[in-house]
């Protein structure tokens, strides 16, 4: 949930179909990093994933709760953002809070908000088993091909909040 | 600063039908309000409190919605409506100092594509049956926001509610 303490720290709007986009070196200054993405997918429809620190490692757990209402956990090599195929082709938001992403003494936690107001919305709770400092955030479609991508004009923004 | 404090509106004596936010500057990036409040109407619990923007009432909002009420969980979707509801709230019917909070986060409302809205509301109260919601909502409209209206589904909007409009933007040093 955004606080008054919410700084911009960068942002990107998607010149065109893109599959993947990166924040990097992100700074450490703050206790909490917001990651708000808001825009569509090119075509069809597809689930948002995130990687930290550009790690495709076995390291990512998630917990869903949909729209249905349904709840199921995944795991694997990204940390999955919500129902399968929630990014449709009509404008959607998500909204992440990543916790305690400058620490070193833990492992990290993912908050996420999604919807796309018209079909499919949940809440997800996500799990990175390593506690280095995040540094690096990726956020891409399931399936790196035309028609699955994130549309151009998507924005994303990345926020820091204090400590 | 990217959040900044917009205005505050406190509902006075004797309610009020809604709460509005005009003339919204179109120099930020998106909006976020934070609403404390209750029903005044005193024939139930609970009694839904709905979004609209731009005064804009034609059947253009689409919303879905996961709630749980302390025994079951539900989900819904609705389209061509004439607002978003965010939740239900308490009504007079309950304990009668008991609020609800909830905020409403309104993307891209200065620019030209639909907009996406996410809430999150909790009307705890003394009593067995509570709702925790959490909605996403659609307006398909590209029109900037400069207004946005809060009101009940029935009867008015108690005394001492709150609502807090910010804006928040996405470019950096802003």
């Amino acid at each position: 949930m955004p606080t008054p303490t919410y700084i911009a720290i960068a942002t990107t709007t998607l010149a065109s179909a893109t599959y993947s986009a990166s924040f990097s070196g992100i700074t450490q200054a703050y206790r909490d990093l917001v990651l708000v993405v808001s825009g569509k997918c090119d075509v069809n429809a597809a689930t948002l994933q995130m990687i930290l620190n550009n790690n495709t490692g076995y390291n990512y757990y998630t917990v869903v709760f949909d729209q249905g209402p349904s709840s199921y956990q995944d795991e694997g090599n990204y940390m999955r953002i919500g129902t399968a195929g929630w990014w449709t082709n009509q404008q959607a938001t998500m909204i992440a809070t990543l916790n305690d992403y400058s620490t070193t003494d833990r492992t990290k936690q993912v908050l996420v908000r999604y919807g796309s107001g018209a079909t499919k919305m949940g809440f997800t709770l996500g799990h990175y088993n390593q506690s280095a400092a995040i540094s690096t955030v990726t956020v891409r479609t399931d399936y790196n091909g035309a028609g699955y991508l994130m549309a151009a004009g998507t924005t994303l923004t990345l926020y820091g909040i204090a400590g | 600063m990217s959040m900044k404090l917009i205005g505050t509106v406190t509902v006075g004596a004797g309610g009020a039908a809604s709460i509005a936010f005009n003339g919204i500057p179109s120099t930020e990036t998106d909006l976020f309000i934070v609403i404390n409040c209750r029903s005044d109407r005193g024939l139930f619990q609970f009694n839904a409190i709905n979004l609209r923007l731009n005064n804009d009432s034609t059947g253009i909002y689409s919303f879905i919605r996961i709630r749980g009420n302390g025994a079951s969980a539900s989900g819904n979707s609705y389209s061509s409506q004439s607002q978003i509801e965010l939740s239900n709230v308490n009504e007079l019917a309950g304990a009668t100092t008991t609020f609800s909070q909830g905020y409403a986060y309104i993307r891209n409302y200065s620019n030209s594509a639909n907009k996406t809205i996410l809430s999150d509301f909790v009307s705890e109260d003394n009593a067995t049956t509570s709702y925790q919601t959490m909605t996403t909502g659609l307006y398909e409209n590209t029109s900037v926001i400069s207004s946005v209206q809060l009101f009940m589904a029935a009867g008015n909007i108690a005394e001492n509610s709150t609502a807090s409009l910010y804006t928040i933007n996405k470019v950096a040093g802003a």
